[in-house]
């Protein structure tokens, strides 16, 4: 059961990164990477239970930190069109 | 099989549905700020609610607790991220709305329609 | 004070939490990792304030912040409901827009707050936020006159009430 939604997460995030190769614009890249971050942080979860491993939870955490401060970080450069302004 | 352990699986199948949901968005919906609506509200229900029932499936006071917080941030971040990335594009004119009736924004900016 | 005060008590609950485990090593350590953490950082975790005001008012914000997150919770999965609704339509056609919605409210926190529910109710975006007109900028995925933003513009004057009776 657990194990059998990590995978399919991770059939979910390959489909969203039609997104990420095909979109059109900027915009569509860059939503479609943040979904692919937020499916991989489920299925990193998902491995935590089924192994029963709890230090990968920390590393969740990080990973999510990472995720908003890289969405912030590209939003201000294409907004701003540099990152120190 | 108890009933905590089947409240948990309710919880986990509920938000892998909004993730199919989020996903059918991404490809469907026609323009792009539609997209990040999708992209912004049922992708953020269905991390917090996959967070949700693991924290019921494992019930340990302080692990449940630190799953807990990466619902919590995913509650709260993810709105502001996508609300940085649809404000970038807008200013930017990496993608302009063209047939919208009603737009106060480009006024805003000084801009014709 | 009560600025540091309230940042030493928070950095060490999420100590804790870390930590898994409440001994007296993790307490000695935690503490002393609290404290330098304090010292340096702490006017980037809460605000200094200007007027004084007793310590309970600060107790009664946190409590109906906390009681504020079930509410948070069960309006994004009403609005997550409304929108996975139009996705299973045959067409997805839309009418989008951006309006311009006017709040009284000057409290920082409450500003992000509120453009954060904005963002999870369905079919709102918040794109900007002018402090000088003291207005949002909402794109709305479904709005076709005049008329009818008028009308769906009070569904954010009920979070408004909300929020300003926590931060008044």
């Amino acid at each position: 059961m657990i194990i059998g939604l990590a995978i399919f997460f991770t059939i979910l995030s390959l489909i969203a990164s039609y997104r990420v190769v095909i979109g059109p614009t900027i915009t569509d890249r860059l939503i479609g990477a943040d979904t692919i971050g937020i499916f991989m942080s489920m299925v990193m979860l998902m491995i935590a239970l089924y192994y029963d491993i709890a230090l990968l939870v920390d590393i969740i955490l990080a990973y999510a930190v990472l995720l908003f401060i890289d969405m912030l970080i590209y939003a201000k450069y294409f907004e701003h069109g540099e990152l120190y302004k | 099989m108890t009933l905590r352990i089947l409240f948990a699986y309710f919880l986990m199948i509920t938000g892998a549905a909004f993730a199919v949901v989020t996903v059918l968005g991404l490809l469907r919906f026609p323009d792009v700020y539609t997209r990040i609506h999708a992209g912004a509200v049922v992708l953020t229900i269905s991390a917090v609610l996959v967070t949700i029932g693991t924290a019921v499936y494992v019930w340990e006071f302080f692990l449940s607790l630190k799953i807990m917080m990466i619902g919590m941030f995913f509650l709260f971040s993810n709105p502001m991220a996508t609300h940085a990335i649809a404000r970038a594009s807008y200013k930017r004119k990496i993608v302009l709305p063209e047939q919208y009736e009603i737009d106060a924004y480009s006024d805003y900016l000084g801009r014709d329609k | 004070m009560l600025q540091k005060i309230s940042a030493f008590i928070a950095l060490l609950l999420s100590w804790f939490i870390f930590a898994g485990k409440i001994t007296a090593d993790v307490v000695i350590v935690g503490s002393a990792a609290s404290l330098l953490v304090t010292f340096f950082f702490s006017d980037l975790l809460f605000r200094e304030v200007n007027h004084r005001l007793p310590w309970y008012h600060y107790l009664r914000k946190l409590t109906l912040l906390l009681l504020f997150v079930p509410v948070f919770f069960y309006e994004a999965v009403s609005a997550a409901f409304k929108v996975s609704k139009h996705v299973f339509e045959k067409n997805p056609s839309f009418n989008p827009g951006i309006v311009k919605v006017k709040t009284e409210l000057t409290d920082i926190t409450g500003l992000s707050l509120l453009a954060n529910l904005i963002t999870l109710t369905p079919g709102t975006l918040t794109l900007d936020y002018d402090r000088n007109e003291q207005v949002y900028y909402i794109h709305w995925i479904d709005v076709e006159t005049v008329k009818q933003a008028e009308l769906k513009k009070k569904l954010i004057a009920r979070f408004e009430n909300w929020i300003g009776v926590i931060f008044k």
